[in-house]
């Protein structure tokens, strides 16, 4: 690229009026060099929308889709991470459920959980966060500003075929933004009820522009809950039911990537995340847990992909990444102390490469190993063990378009690991564009979900004292769907009817137990569910998402799989833009009554406890503003507009009534 | 009777026609590179191969030389001079030679700067050029061929282009079309422009401005574009392969060609043609950004015949 020019070089680094002089001579001399040599048609450029980046339409996916992308996890005004997929249709979200370990929320497709929900797997820029010890994900811990994400996918049905075990019942794919769409500085300040919140974030570039960075830091104060729960079950103070959890939190964020282009067809990414701080944990309601247990948690991960854009279109690339999720602390209890340290490392690297066999069939393989492993004394018998799990896994999948409107894809994945052996789940799905516009889509898949360090530190001496016959074995599903995807002139519609037939579910009870068997459970999971987004008027825009499941069950070693499925979810968000600066949004969120496993029976004893429906209401008003270059957005977000006191997923846990807080944003 | 007169009529038209390289008007071509290899080598070996076929009409030698060799280059009746590429173009024309000079591998712009420089811009039949922009009414029919239906097309334009405004939004309009321009003011606004436009416009129309499109900028532009779900026309076969849904492009072989049918066509005075754009593209086509946009669009082939055929009416 000879002589060509170099403007773009000036403009940071230098003072605000200095760098608007140098700029404004550069722009003087590029513009009259600029056009005046042939480099511009002759320049080889760098593959920017190789495979990976590019997405698979919706239509042609093997599996229903639901994309939440950057602009509507700002509209929606969620706080945490995990709240977003309230908008996702059949998500069971439920707010700070879980009661030991961490306090934090709970996302269940379709529900048949218990508050650790271990069904489904989560992946930020491909690497999965599905945690080692419990399973299930931290969602708190995850080292991601809402901020740095582009957009979430997520695939609702198992796919394990192309993400592996623990794509049992869906799939969430957090991408964030390449560091070339973050340049600038970038400030998030948040003040409101019970929460406060600072996120600054750097972007930059070196001269010769082939290396993009972003840090991005930040630090949160969440008090959570309310500490007294106002439509208590019971009155009487003396048992406790009047109190939510300790679930105080202070988190300490910094996020690193860094993306270097070697060449047109080579890319390095490198990317560190932080996120840790001081946390409460325990049940408030519990008398001999009168004061909160501090905990330290510190969690960081470190990841580097190679990635190279083969001649025909294809991808070959490399992964590694390392992560590390700890806490520490030590909980007292009628005077004896625990060591409640858990220390979980996770080490994987993967190779995937992407070609075409021919102009209609194109075929992803490859394969990863990866190395678990946990330290967790008070949740391993007071081992200090180290407790290892060992995973390798080859996998593909073809695309073939038999004709331009109908395409198949097969996959399979092929599994070993060191708890449950090896094991092979496919899938396959056709999609037939029936008309334009029209798409109809048949698909099988089968999965599995292997059971966590956790579940097998418990299993193991039962077979060990022959208590239990058999080993624990991973639990299955095979799913089958229809689904329709349609676009009308300002309706998208996306509908299916699916049968997911569940077997071999692990059960750890006294019942199971004493039947001998650590996989009883069977359940069978009907419905439909729809999603629609509709443009109502060219600045207004409706999103909505409706789920209808039954469970039919033998309820085995007494699991109350049939109870444990909310029928109807429900959720919509309204957005409109008034003017080029007032824009609003409105939230709507609606969950059946359920009874989770872990729901437990109410103040009376009553074992069929249902957690009611409920209903919630959140709005945000934004105003858009620029003063020089400095652009910004102040908004007011009100989540629980109506201050409804319910419950989510027990009878102990009552999300905050009615919380406004302020958010000001700006790039500057 | 009539008979034999048709045929001494015909060859003396045939005489007539061989007569610019047969009567030694013109005794050779001396092509001056930019740079050794790469694109320029490609114009030259294409202008070698096509003025060396014996296709009736007698060989025509190719001198090639050097950029850094160009201090040798005389006055030399016969001999026509052809530049690949600006830099050669610029050094040639400040040699102030007598001998016909064709520019090849230059954009307009470029050319007609080199020649308002050197008083040549009344001179066109000496001085001339094949400049390397595709004809609006080209990129349009690209559009229109390639993305139906859509018609609002956004252009990021360098501030200070104000002719180049004023031509594009002619030639939209008289295509049919709609430009839609915003202007960067300088790196921090480039992707505020792109977003604000991208909120406007159906497709994004790339304009060769080494302000905007290079490769430090190449990345943020595509990636932003592709999440509006816009797509994006380039004006490169590389452009194509990074990500955009299409493109319209001269390679430097057909550029050759189109330089060596003009010698060979060459009066015998040997007055050159005016400037014009390029005869002979080609169409890319990214069909894998094509097929995730949801947008189904005809293979190169095909788009490259239908171009073909709506550009026989261009000038």
């Amino acid at each position: 690229m000879r002589n060509s020019t170099i403007v773009f070089r000036f403009s940071s680094g230098c003072g605000l009026l200095g760098g608007a002089l140098l700029l404004s001579v550069g722009m003087a001399s590029a513009a009259e060099n600029r056009v005046l040599s042939e480099d511009a048609y002759l320049d080889e450029m760098p593959v920017v929308l190789s495979v990976s980046r590019l997405s698979q339409r919706v239509d042609e996916a093997p599996a229903a889709v639901t994309v939440i992308d950057r602009q509507l996890i700002k509209e929606s005004g969620v706080w945490d991470l995990a709240e977003v997929f309230r908008l996702v249709p059949g998500m069971v979200v439920s707010y700070h459920s879980t009661s030991a370990y961490t306090m934090d929320n709970t996302v269940a497709y379709h529900g048949l959980s218990d508050p650790y929900a271990r069904s489904m797997q989560v992946l930020v820029d491909g690497r999965s966060v599905y945690s080692p010890l419990f399973g299930g994900v931290l969602w708190g811990d995850i080292p991601v500003a809402l901020d740095d994400i582009d957009r979430i996918e997520v695939i609702r049905g198992p796919n394990a075929a192309s993400y592996g075990a623990n794509s049992f019942m869906g799939v969430i794919n957090i991408i964030t933004l390449h560091p070339s769409e973050t340049q600038g500085k970038f400030v998030s300040l948040t003040t409101g009820r019970n929460r406060e919140e600072v996120v600054a974030r750097y972007g930059g570039r070196n001269d010769s522009g082939d290396l993009t960075y972003r840090i991005t830091a930040g630090v949160r104060n969440d008090k959570g809950e309310d500490s007294i729960i106002v439509n208590s079950l019971s009155t009487k103070p003396s048992d406790g039911y009047d109190k939510n959890k300790y679930d105080d939190r202070k988190v300490q964020l910094f996020t690193l990537r860094v993306d270097y282009r070697i060449n047109t067809t080579d890319e390095l990414e490198f990317q560190f995340g932080y996120n840790g701080g001081d946390r409460q944990e325990g049940e408030a309601g519990n008398p001999e847990k009168s004061t909160p247990f501090w905990k330290r948690a510190d969690n960081h991960f470190e990841q580097l992909r190679w990635r190279r854009a083969l001649e025909d279109g294809g991808e070959l690339s490399v992964q590694y990444y390392h992560g590390y999720e700890s806490s520490y602390g030590t909980d007292t209890n009628k005077g004896i102390s625990y060591n409640m340290d858990v220390i979980a490392q996770r080490h994987d690297l993967e190779v995937q490469h992407t070609f075409s066999l021919n102009k209609s069939t194109r075929m992803v393989w490859g394969g990863s190993m990866r190395y678990d492993n946990v330290y967790a004394p008070s949740y391993f018998g007071n081992s200090i063990a180290k407790k290892p799990f060992h995973l390798g896994r080859l996998f593909g999948n073809l695309e073939w378009r038999a004709h331009p409107d109908l395409v198949f894809n097969l996959g399979a994945m092929l599994e070993e690991n060191s708890f449950t052996g090896t094991d092979i789940r496919p899938r396959v799905a056709a999609n037939w564009h029936f008309l334009p516009g029209h798409t109809l889509r048949v698909s099988n898949s089968k999965a599995t979900r292997t059971p966590t360090n956790y579940e097998k530190v418990l299993a193991d001496p039962y077979l060990a004292l022959g208590k239990v016959k058999q080993k624990l074995r991973p639990e299955r599903v095979d799913s089958t769907e229809i689904g329709y995807l349609g676009k009308f002139s300002d309706l998208n519609v996306d509908f299916r009817v699916f049968r997911d037939e569940f077997s071999d579910l692990i059960v750890e009870n006294g019942t199971s137990v004493s039947q001998g068997y650590l996989n009883p459970g069977n359940a069978t999971l009907k419905g439909f569910e729809t999603q629609l987004q509709w443009n109502v008027g060219p600045r207004t825009r409706l999103v909505y998402g409706f789920s209808h499941s039954l469970v039919s069950s033998l309820n085995q070693a007494q699991m109350p799989y049939t109870d444990a499925v909310p029928t109807t979810v429900q959720s919509m968000m309204l957005t409109h833009r008034f003017d080029h600066r007032w824009s609003g949004s409105l939230m709507g969120y609606q969950m059946g009554k359920v009874h989770f496993p872990e729901t437990d029976r109410g103040p009376d004893g009553n074992k069929r406890y249902y957690v009611d429906s409920y209903q919630r209401f959140d709005a945000r008003v934004a105003y858009a503003f620029q003063a020089g270059t400095t652009r910004g957005e102040l908004a007011l977000v009100v989540q629980n507009l109506t201050d409804d006191h319910h419950f989510e997923f027990r009878f102990d846990n009552e999300p905050p009534g009615r919380s406004a807080w302020l958010n000001l944003k700006f790039d500057l | 009777m009539h008979y034999w007169r048709f045929l001494f009529a015909l060859c003396l038209t045939l005489a007539m026609l061989c007569l610019p390289l047969t009567a030694a008007a013109l005794d050779g071509v001396t092509v001056v590179l930019s740079e050794e290899g790469g694109a320029y080598a490609q114009v030259a070996d294409k202008l070698r191969a096509v003025l060396s076929q014996n296709g009736g009409t007698a060989r025509l030698p190719v001198k090639m030389i050097a950029l850094k060799e160009g201090d040798s280059l005389r006055a030399e009746p016969g001999q026509l001079l052809l530049a690949v590429g600006t830099e050669a173009m610029d050094e040639l024309a400040k040699k102030k030679l007598p001998q016909p000079m064709l520019s090849v591998l230059v954009p307009r712009a470029a050319f007609e700067k080199t020649a308002r420089q050197n008083g040549r811009l009344g001179d066109p039949r000496n001085f001339s050029a094949i400049t390397l922009d595709q004809p609006w009414a080209r990129q349009f029919a690209l559009i229109r061929q390639a993305l139906p239906g859509r018609t609002k097309v956004g252009v990021l334009l360098a501030p200070n282009s104000p002719e180049l405004a004023t031509a594009l939004s002619a030639a939209a309009k008289v295509a049919g079309f709609v430009a839609i321009i915003e202007t960067v003011d300088g790196e921090a606004d480039l992707l505020p422009s792109l977003k604000r436009l991208l909120g406007e416009c159906d497709v994004l129309l790339a304009v060769p401005d080494p302000l905007i499109y290079n490769r430090n900028t190449v990345q943020s532009i595509l990636l932003t574009t592709y999440r509006h779900q816009v797509p994006l026309i380039g004006f490169s076969p590389s452009y194509v392969k990074a990500g955009a849904i299409a493109a319209v492009f001269s390679v430097p072989e057909q550029i050759g060609q189109q330089a060596a049918e003009i010698i060979q066509r060459l009066a015998a005075d040997q007055r050159l043609p005016l400037p014009q754009p390029p005869r002979y593209f080609s169409v890319g086509v990214n069909t894998q950004v094509a097929r995730s946009l949801g947008i189904s669009i005809d293979d190169e082939a095909s788009l490259n015949n239908k171009l073909k055929r709506t550009s026989e009416g261009e000038p």
